[in-house]
């Protein structure tokens, strides 16, 4: 179970990303907390751009530091003739997700956090 | 352990030595002997029930597709009045719903059961009789449900049933209830499969076949399942309210009462984005089969494809807003979703490069067989697919072609690219495993070519249709919109399409002969599923220590039917399996598996009877069924945990136990996936709960409803179940010696049971003493919705906890044989903990906020 | 010209029929404007890349051996499968958001008017508030003032709708208990066609709707001519059909303003004679098409709330469509 945890960290790190930024960004818009001119919602893109890069920089330190990943995900020390596969994968699974993660922070440069622009 | 064997093994290095003892081989045989007579439907091994399974399948394949073939004559021209409007609502909900629900998810989880014992070399997938049993609820189910079409008691409320047009009010009649009802209840048998294959292939790998040297198809369907596990969970939740609020009027998604249709959508899709790729995923893991067999050269790119694989499966859970872009939502929430719909395509992308990596690595030229012509079909109508896929997650372009034809044709080409068209190539590659003669190249490619121009003459028109302004689900269209020569030209399409699938039935009733001794390898493939075989799967398991077993060692077949590898015969004397370890695949112990019997088909036939009758109100026959079910799951509860018949050896040195217990046995692994489920469904009520709030804090406490009991009342409630709890893990610590009887753990089992149920009782009893009513707001239907979800899994735990019990008394349960002592003291510690979580939740936030 | 080419293939069959009256290939709105370009930019790249493709998987099945070898390597898939499909998404997606904020750049006219629609099974209540808030109810048809960003605010009645008229935007659902609002900006003056997208049961293949979009003057006299009471019956079997319309109980789900028919369950009849079609455009709007209407609505168009009324001789039959259509 450990090793699976492992070998998904960074599509985790993504769905927690996901989740950090879309319920505080619906709930804090439905409420109208921090909400300015034309939807502008400050308090909601700070939110975003800090939770997406906590996860980003998560996911990177996993990525160059695989080892300590294991060892935090599992509790024993690294072994086993799978292990490189292991880190191999779970390497450009990290990469992938930071790619996913960039695209889900991105949107709060670009639009107003709360309008509905239709 | 033995050290592997690497490279060509020399004859003294096998595991088993030449000649076999006499009897070994007709022991093996005599344990898996499938049953004569009407006593076949009592066999549960794999190469009975699969093919069985796949046939119903398909049968729900060709039923769907002539409904389909109905609404396309109907759409043929504008103005048209072949089928009346009442009939087209109906056959386009059921034939979406049989498609996604009767078809896509069942075929998949056909081919794993069927498939993955012979990939995997193991005897059968550990929990044979759970997956006949979800095979045969799946029929009856399903063939009831579909009937409904032929007596205008379909549901018409289009294959996602939206509220509030499904509500009672705008949907009386049983017609929803049948969807509601037997849909759910098909999700349930979906979930026991997936279950049935997440074990499967983590514990009973050959030995040698690490993580790193799974088939495709293994992950494929490892991904399939653990997608499963946590997406259906939302989906059956959506239909529980659903089903509530129609049954009884707790007001989930009826906005004057606090609240929301989009509750719905978003349980809805939770599930049904994540469904597309449920369906997908494994597709693309026997094309990753199929190309290098026909290539006849190593995947390009293994590594890569798994990384896809697995990236899918994360990256689809976060695209269900995506269908859900044009009901006014803020543009970010939007750009949140689009964004994810981006990055999932490029783990798509992956795979289709490998493939064609794959093709180009060949030392000859791509073989033009039956499969390749399906892969290359798939290739050029998903890779059309995928980027009209890109296109819909662009938010403003879906504004103008979501719910229009143009998202007919897109998701059409998806499914039907993503899925049918590798599933057709499966067909003629797979077919020799189950049958003694080949599929015809002939018909074969006759099918394809008709079902390739068909289905591109149908579908890809529909693009220009919907932008040309036809939305979805019409039953017909004024003459003059200018849509009539597209639509005629989908329609001839159709009927081509229909023709290619009909050469195909053709072609198996001409060629198709069930029989496992069919052709040995005919494609020459490297993977292990066309060793020679029987109704016991392989007679010896090899090591594993390549990705392309066969292809190192052409001698394989002959070594592993002579009964050199490991486990040659039956050394328990009955059924029975090798379980290894999930991730270097190390053996383990030998499970002692199932043997037939009738117990899970009752079990089956009277579940279903159970949700059915239920849907038409008969409630005393109804219940009398759900008895008659439980009665069936505990006989059949009874004969598993067979007692521990010590150390057996395997060959190659290796001795391996015959029993084990706690987080080695594959029950404890069962019983944590089942938990996952649980999980997954009492996440998305909490969602549902936080997301109703959003929308309509008003009818929450203190103004809009009365304020949650005393504190005293869950803390009342936390005591008994943690005082069970404690006294459980006190029992599991005295158990008897092996063999002894003890009375105190059963009671203390007992005890514990009682206590949780009056835990439950005293959390209902402070909501009644409130004034609270379930009808009266949104918030007073989540409050006694939890505790109704806790009152199931407390139900569950209570008949775990007085089985084990039972089982104790009659001394079947002992220090060293536990599994059902820590099962039982498992799904407690689950229950538990959820209740005490709700009991959080129900009391706390309210405080919180008020 | 490429585009206008294409497009002429792809819709040549299309253009048989009484092509762009609901179509997103016929922009006419600032909002479908932007989403036909997005479109033509998009289907041109991604026809390149299938074509692409395609390609490569002809050279991997037919190439010489070199070209081959090339092909099948971990580095071509690193590529070609994530370094290129990368790039591209992200340019579609930044330019997807952009286009989705250049909603934020239409603030809606300032002169008071509002617009509100309301779904209902199966028809559409369009109500007006001029700058005064006098206020209005007419169905199943939007007139819009061209070239002013007009705010409409959609709900639903009962179950959810979808209201989408392609020439002029993308849809926008109609949810019970929400309001959404659209912001339409008609470009180009004429009548085009809308329809409910989302599926709402029985009739939803007849729920459709016309938007007019008109110069500001006449768009200022159709407003001033629908605020008014209805115009007296000017023949006499119109005011025969006016009596009739009364004792039949007709007002009792309909509402002629300036008569005691007061009823909201259906459509406002006032002007219903100025209206492009009759049941959401189901009929062309003449007194032959309200007679067959009134009796035999139920085969037009099954399932709407209307029941079918049988009970009118012919005489009264014509009386009661010459006073309909006579309300101007």
């Amino acid at each position: 179970m450990g090793t699976l945890v492992f070998l998904c960290l960074g599509p985790l790190l993504w769905a927690v990303q996901l989740t950090l930024i879309y319920g505080p960004q619906s709930s804090l818009c439905a409420y109208g907390i921090g909400t300015g001119q034309g939807g502008s919602n400050l308090l909601v893109a700070g939110l975003i751009l800090i939770v997406s890069a906590l996860c980003m920089g998560l996911a990177a330190a996993a990525l160059l530091r695989p080892g300590a990943a294991y060892e935090l995900a599992t509790g024993t020390r690294p072994s086993g003739e799978t292990w490189p596969f292991l880190t191999w994968v779970m390497r450009a699974l990290a990469a992938l997700s930071l790619l996913a993660m960039l695209y889900a922070g991105l949107g709060a440069l670009l639009l107003p956090a709360c309008a509905q622009l239709r | 352990m033995s050290d592997a064997p690497h490279g060509t093994p020399r004859n003294d290095e096998f595991p088993n030595s030449l000649p076999r003892p006499e009897g070994e081989l007709e022991a093996l045989e005599r344990a898996w002997e499938m049953p004569k007579g009407i006593r076949i439907l009592t066999e549960i091994n794999n190469n009975f029930v699969g093919p069985l399974y796949i046939a119903a399948a398909f049968l729900f394949f060709v039923l769907a597709g002539i409904l389909a073939l109905l609404m396309r004559t109907q759409l043929a021209f504008g103005d048209n009045d072949f089928i009346g409007q009442d009939l087209y609502n109906q056959l386009f909900t059921v034939h979406g719903t049989t498609m996604m629900f009767l078809f896509a998810v069942p075929v998949v989880e056909a081919l794993g059961v069927m498939m993955l014992p012979q990939i995997m070399a193991s005897r059968d997938l550990p929990y044979p009789r759970l997956s006949a049993f979800a095979i045969w609820a799946y029929i009856v189910g399903g063939l009831v449900f579909f009937s409904t079409i032929f007596y205008d008691l379909a549901p018409k409320g289009d294959w996602f049933m939206y509220p509030p047009l499904t509500l009672t009010e705008y949907s009386p009649g049983d017609n929803a209830d049948f969807w509601l009802l037997g849909i759910g209840f098909i999700e349930i048998s979906a979930i026991a499969g997936a279950i049935e294959i997440i074990v499967g292939v983590l514990r009973t790998r050959p030995p040698g076949m690490t993580l790193a040297r799974m088939p495709i198809f293994a992950w494929g369907m490892l991904i399939f399942a653990s997608m499963i596990v946590f997406a259906f969970p939302a989906v059956i939740l959506a239909t529980m309210l659903l089903e509530i609020e129609r049954a009884f009027g707790w007001p989930f998604f009826t906005a004057e009462l606090g609240g929301d249709a989009l509750l719905w959508q978003h349980l809805f899709w939770f599930f049904g984005h994540p469904e597309v790729y449920i369906i997908f995923l494994p597709a693309a893991g026997l094309v990753s089969m199929m190309v290098p067999t026909m290539a006849q050269t190593p995947l390009v790119g293994y590594r890569l494809i798994v990384v896809a694989l697995i990236a899918t499966g994360f990256f689809s859970f976060g695209l269900w807003v995506h269908h859900m872009f044009t009901t006014g939502i803020p543009a970010l929430s939007l750009a949140f979703f689009s964004a994810a719909s981006m990055a999932v395509a490029i783990p798509s992308g992956i795979q289709v490069f490998s493939w064609i990596a794959t093709i180009a690595a060949g030392r000859e030229r791509l073989r033009m067989s039956v499969p390749s012509h399906f892969i290359l079909g798939f290739l050029f109508i998903f890779t059309l697919g995928g980027l009209t896929g890109v296109m819909v997650a662009v938010v403003p372009f879906d504004f103008q072609a979501h719910d229009s034809y143009f998202v007919v044709a897109h998701f059409h080409y998806v499914l039907v690219g993503g899925m049918v068209f590798p599933l057709f190539a499966t067909f003629y590659y797979w077919a020799p495993v189950i049958s003694s003669r080949m599929l015809s190249e002939r018909l074969g490619k006759w099918a394809f070519w008709l079902m390739f121009i068909g289905f591109n003459v149908t579908f890809f028109p529909m693009h220009i249709t919907g932008l040309a302004g036809m939305p979805r689900r019409v039953w017909t269209y004024p003459g003059n919109m200018g849509w009539d020569l597209l639509n005629t030209i989908s329609t001839i399409g159709a009927f081509t399409f229909a023709t290619g699938v009909l050469v195909f039935i053709v072609d198996v009733a001409l060629n198709f002969r069930f029989g496992l001794q069919g052709p040995r390898n005919p494609w020459n493939a490297g993977t292990l599923e066309f060793m020679p075989n029987g109704n016991y799967s392989m007679r010896s398991i090899p090591r594993v220590t390549s990705r392309d077993p066969v292809w190192d060692n052409p001698s394989l077949p002959e070594e592993i039917e002579q009964g050199r590898h490991y486990l040659p015969g039956t050394v328990t004397g009955g059924r029975e399996t090798l379980v290894t370890s999930p991730i270097e695949a190390e053996p383990q112990y030998i499970m002692q598996m199932p043997q037939p019997s009738w117990t899970h088909v009752s079990a089956a036939v009277f579940t279903a009877g159970f949700f059915l009758l239920l849907t038409i109100k008969q409630v005393e026959l109804s219940l009398t069924c759900g008895v008659i079910a439980v009665i069936s799951f505990i006989a059949w509860g009874w004969q598993l945990d067979k007692p521990d018949k010590g150390m057996v050896d395997i060959g190659g040195g290796i001795r391996v136990p015959t029993y084990a217990s706690g987080p080695q046995s594959h029950s404890w692994w069962a019983m944590v996936v089942l938990m996952l489920v649980a999980a997954a469904l009492y996440a998305s009520y909490f969602f549902s709960y936080l997301y109703l709030w959003t929308v309509s804090p008003e009818v929450w406490p203190p103004g809009g409803s009365p304020e949650p009991p005393p504190l005293l009342y869950p803390l009342g409630s936390a005591v008994l179940m943690v005082g069970g709890g404690i006294a459980i893990r006190w029992a599991g610590r005295r158990l008897p010696a092996e063999g002894a009887r003890s009375f105190a753990a059963p009671a203390v089992l007992a005890l514990a049971a009682l206590l949780l149920a009056g835990a439950l009782a005293l959390e209902i009893y402070g909501h009644l003493g409130t004034g609270l009513s379930p009808t009266a707001s949104s918030y007073g239907a989540l409050v006694y919705m939890n505790a109704f979800l806790v009152a199931e899994t407390v139900a569950a735990t209570v008949v775990l906890c007085l089985f084990a019990a039972a089982r104790q008394i009659r001394g079947h349960v002992d220090a060293v044989r536990r599994a059902n002592f820590d099962n039982a003291a498992l799904l407690y510690y689950y229950t538990s903990a959820q209740a005490l979580f709700g009991l959080v939740l129900i009391h706390g936030f309210p405080r919180l906020i008020g | 010209m490429m585009r206008r080419l294409i497009l002429l293939l792809l819709i040549l069959p299309a253009l048989g029929g009484c092509a762009g009256s609901q179509s997103a290939f016929m922009p006419r709105g600032a909002e479908a404007e932007r989403i036909d370009t997005l479109f033509w930019v998009m289907t041109i790249g991604g026809g390149i890349i299938f074509v692409g493709v395609i390609a490569i998987t002809a050279v991997a099945m037919l190439g010489g051996a070199r070209v081959r070898r090339a092909l099948s390597s971990e580095p071509f898939i690193n590529g070609a499968g994530i370094a290129f499909p990368s790039v591209v998404l992200t340019v579609l997606l930044v330019y997807g958001l952009l286009i989705l904020g250049a909603g934020a750049r239409t603030p809606p006219a300032g002169d008071g008017l509002r617009i509100a629609v309301s779904g209902e099974l199966w028809w559409w209540r369009v109500t007006y508030t001029d700058a005064e808030g006098n206020t209005f109810d007419t169905a199943n048809e939007l007139h819009l003032p061209v070239g002013e960003p007009v705010a409409v605010e959609l709900t639903s009645a009962d179950v959810i709708h979808s209201f989408w008229a392609p020439n002029l935007a993308g849809k926008l659902d109609m949810i019970p208990g929400r309001t959404n609002t659209l912001t339409l900006t008609a470009t180009q003056p004429g009548v085009t066609r809308g329809q409910c997208a989302e599926y709402c049961g029985g009739a939803h293949a007849f729920m459709s709707f016309h938007v007019v979009a008109q110069p500001r003057e006449e768009f200022d006299a159709w407003m001033r001519q629908e605020a008014g009471p209805a115009v007296p019956p000017a023949s006499e079997a119109a005011e025969r059909g006016a009596a009739l319309f009364l004792s039949a109980g007709c007002g009792a789900c309909h509402a002629v303003r300036g008569t005691e028919a007061t009823g909201t369950i259906g459509p406002d009849l006032t002007h219903i004679g100025a209206r492009r079609s009759i049941g959401a455009g189901m009929l062309p709007n003449d007194a032959a098409a309200m007679r067959q209407w009134i009796v035999d609505n139920q085969h037009i168009k099954p399932e709407n709330k209307m029941p079918a009324y049988e009970i009118f001789t012919e005489a009264e039959l014509d009386d009661l469509s010459a006073y309909l259509e006579g309300l101007k």
